[in-house]
């Protein structure tokens, strides 16, 4: 290959290295098949998006094609003869690699092929861009002659990746605030009448403490003088008095009545604990049905005012999963189905299934409710696709739902029927991966 | 004499249970009842009158606020107390136009009875029951149409000028008298103590300022009136407005924030019984006598701010409007400073037709020496305090 097209391969400029002079025929190409390679070579350096360059074993660029001067905003010319190192990673914004560290660098040591990574490159104006590169050293023999460099430009990726998490970073937020708002009606209630109850109870003691002060007085010997009638008069008077039927009556109810009610705020912030339980990236084997359970709990506030919610809880076995992504899920077909109930109506009935079908658990969540008309049936699994009023839903609960189940490698179905209900079937491999078997 | 009769309402057994439980001390002086939703409620009281109603507000079927609405209309004479263990602000604000006192879960026992039993006590000795029941029917007090555009707008500009929003509110009676009664309550978070209107304007904040402009303009109609209801809601709030701008210099600094409120409330009570009227209940309103159902508006007026709860040296500041008043040695107080400031604006353009000048009395509460010891032409201040009224956005 005689002229170069363009300035970019000016490779000849610079003493090549045998492999890294990718603009010229490979070795045993035949001269024939001039045109083929002419081809070739235009569509690496002239065609190709991902960038690409080649360096020495100083790690001096030797070539460099169109596509990677462009990203780089340095032209081919000014990038020829300079350490990719310095020209990439120099800058405050880089990623701080030392020069030894670098790829780029190649030294005896490092002549492993890297494979994929993400890295930070800075261009010419000082801005970065995040990259996914690949880095493979050309070996000659047991030296290294240099490194060829492959990479694109992911900073749009990461950053709409970054959108996604922090979208459902929101999301997830969304729904705690309306939860917390009915998590403390729900601590309120029975913290009023623990309260209440534990004023009477105290009262109720003081009250029976005098009596007993009364018939310890009969008993003493102080009143051993006085009949015996006068002495049950005396304790009946005080008797009634205290009005020790009431008492004898209420106290017990009052005593079961506290116990409950910090029974309810205990297994309530059981179930909070619960709910937001290992919200981490590490899925591991668990129970749903008891998900279920406590997602129940938790939205007990969201659901109470106009719907019973039925539990139908097969045997399944513990699928391997993350229970919060999950719980989250569960939540968002909960709420969904009270708010699906009609307005003023009567009440509703929320029911969850839960069954072993081959090697996936299903999950069923139907609801009496309005159901969902036809024509948006197929766009509720959109994000920001909401029916709800303003400042109500987001319209990411059942996008995220859906986006739960494929990371589980299963899949969320709807039925509805308008005016009779709507169904969410939720279908989860129990090995946590599609088409595996546990 | 019969017992007065207090009646719970709770969808939790639980909680009318701990009631019923921790208030049986009060057996000797209330007859309580105990109902577990908004209908069995209302039969309770179809079945006999009451005197206060306490409810939980998020019940299945009809809510608290859909129940104490009723009420207000069904049985006006029944004083309404929300006991609620909920949080969310878009509710409160449906509470804060039904309700008349607001009470959180959890509440304890000493402060429920404390509310119950003022509720219970009645302010006017010789129409007790007739003005609860007019005052018991006002849910929200109405504001003159161009005050409602002057708010609104003053909202919308919040973030260029945040002086307007609480200068909008401060001339507004209706407005100011419920954000002193909701300022009295947890519910609405905290409470500034003896506090100007402008604090309690940005201790609640401005989404719920919003809020209830935009709840109180659906519960009042301004095409109601006739011209002559018109002209005399004009002239009365005219006369309110130049009172509390002058109140501002007549009252010692401690005194100021109630003695404005007082100012600007002193003629609630006219506009709690057409508020009535607006809301469709027969009363007979007789502008000369300034009297509805044959009970002196001022009685009317005093009676609501008792069932609201406002501060008392307010309502006690509105009770003695009229009352030649004998200052005291030690200073004018509340009370004082109002009836000043009211017999002075008697002297301008902005006075209340119906009351005189007083000049007597007058001269001597000048020379009272808190007043004395300022060189201040009190005549000239006056006129300014009602033109200033006059050119105001309703005026």
């Amino acid at each position: 290959m005689s002229v170069s097209p363009t300035p970019v391969l000016a490779s000849a400029d610079v003493a090549p290295t045998a492999g890294a002079d990718i603009d010229k025929p490979k070795p045993g190409t035949n001269i024939s098949d001039s045109t083929a390679a002419e081809a070739f070579r235009a569509a690496v350096m002239d065609h190709m998006a991902e960038g690409l360059y080649t360096t020495d074993a100083e790690g001096r660029v030797n070539s460099v094609n169109r596509a990677a001067a462009a990203m780089l905003g340095w032209s081919p010319e000014e990038l020829m003869g300079r350490s990719m190192h310095d020209v990439v990673h120099a800058a405050a914004d880089g990623n701080g690699h030392s020069a030894q560290d670098c790829p780029f660098t190649p030294s005896g040591k490092r002549a492993e092929q890297a494979g994929d990574s993400d890295d930070r490159y800075v261009r010419k104006d000082g801005s970065v861009l995040e990259v996914s590169h690949s880095v493979s050293p050309l070996q000659v023999g047991t030296l290294v002659a240099g490194v060829v460099v492959v990479f694109r430009d992911v900073t749009e990726l990461r950053e709409q990746q970054r959108r996604q998490v922090e979208g459902s970073h929101d999301q997830k937020l969304e729904a705690l605030g309306r939860l917390s708002a009915g998590l403390a009606h729900e601590i309120n209630t029975p913290i009023q009448f623990v309260g209440d109850n534990t004023r009477f109870l105290a009262e109720a003691y003081q009250t029976m403490l005098e009596l007993l002060l009364v018939y310890r007085e009969c008993l003493g010997p102080t009143s051993g003088q006085l009949p015996w009638e006068e002495r049950k008069k005396l304790a009946e008077d005080a008797e009634e008095k205290a009005d020790i039927d009431y008492l004898a009556e209420e106290v017990p109810g009052a005593v079961e009545q506290s116990l409950e009610g910090i029974d309810r705020v205990a297994s309530l912030v059981r179930a909070m604990k619960a709910f937001s339980y290992k919200d981490t990236k590490e899925h591991s084997y668990a129970d749903l049905n008891e998900g279920i359970r406590t997602t129940v709990i938790v939205a007990r506030n969201e659901v109470k005012y106009v719907a019973d919610v039925v539990l139908d809880l097969g045997e399944i076995p513990d699928v391997l999963c993350s229970l919060g992504d999950l719980n989250q899920v569960f939540l968002n077909l909960l709420v969904n189905a009270a708010d699906a109930m009609p307005e003023g109506g009567e009440r509703g009935e929320i029911k969850i299934t839960t069954r072993v079908e081959g090697t996936n658990v299903v999950l069923s969540f139907a609801d009496n409710g309005t159901g969902i008309p036809e024509e948006i049936r197929k766009t509720i699994f959109d994000p920001f696709f909401t029916t709800k009023e303003v400042g109500k839903g987001t319209g990411q609960g059942l996008a995220l739902a859906r986006a739960v189940c494929e990371k589980h490698g299963g899949t969320i179905e709807v039925n509805s029927e308008l005016g009779a209900g709507t169904e969410f079937v939720l279908t989860l491999p129990v090995s946590g991966k599609r088409g595996g078997s546990s | 004499m019969t017992k007065p009769k207090v009646l719970f309402v709770d969808d939790e057994p639980r909680i009318l249970d701990g009631l019923r439980r921790s208030l049986r001390a009060k057996r000797g002086e209330w007859e309580m009842s105990f109902a577990p939703g908004g209908v069995p409620a209302l039969e309770v009281l179809a079945a006999a009158a009451h005197d206060v109603i306490v409810s939980d507000m998020r019940m299945p079927g009809m809510d608290g606020a859909e129940l104490l609405t009723r009420v207000s209309t069904q049985y006006p004479g029944v004083a309404r107390v929300v006991l609620s263990g909920q949080a969310e602000a878009d509710a409160a604000i449906r509470v804060a136009i039904c309700g008349h006192r607001f009470l959180t879960k959890p509440t304890e026992t000493e402060t429920l009875t404390g509310v119950i039993d003022q509720l219970i006590m009645k302010t006017s000795r010789a129409h007790g029951a007739l003005a609860r029941r007019i005052a018991g029917t006002a849910r929200a007090l109405p504001t003159l149409p161009e005050q409602v555009a002057e708010l609104n707008a003053a909202l919308t500009e919040q973030d260029s000028n945040a002086a307007r929003l609480p200068n909008a509110v401060a001339h507004d009676i209706g407005l100011t008298a419920k954000l002193l009664q909701l300022s009295n309550s947890m519910f609405f978070g905290a409470r500034p103590k003896n506090a100007g209107i402008a604090a309690v304007v940005s201790a609640m904040g401005v989404p719920t300022i919003q809020a209830l402009v935009a709840a109180t303009d659906d519960h009042w109609s301004p095409t109601t009136w006739d011209p002559r209801t018109e002209e005399y809601l004009r002239s009365t709030w005219r006369h309110a407005v130049a009172t509390a701008a002058l109140v501002e210099s007549v009252a010692s600094p401690a005194h100021r924030p109630y003695a404005h409120a007082a100012a600007l409330l002193q003629d609630i009570g006219a506009l709690a019984a057409l508020a009535g009227v607006a809301a469709g209940m027969p009363h007979h309103i007789d502008l000369d006598a300034r009297e509805c159902d044959g009970v002196p508006f001022r009685e009317v007026g005093v009676e609501l701010m008792h069932l609201w709860g406002l501060p008392a040296p307010v309502a006690a500041a509105v009770a003695e409007r009229d009352t030649p008043h004998e200052a005291a040695e030690a200073g004018l107080g509340v009370t004082g400073a109002v009836r000043i400031a009211h017999l002075l604006v008697q002297g301008t353009e902005a006075r209340d037709p119906a009351d005189g000048t007083h000049e007597e009395e007058l001269k001597a509460l000048l020379a009272h020496p808190q007043m004395a010891a300022r060189s201040c032409d009190w005549a000239a201040a006056a006129d300014t305090a009602s033109d200033r009224a006059g050119l105001l956005p309703a005026a």
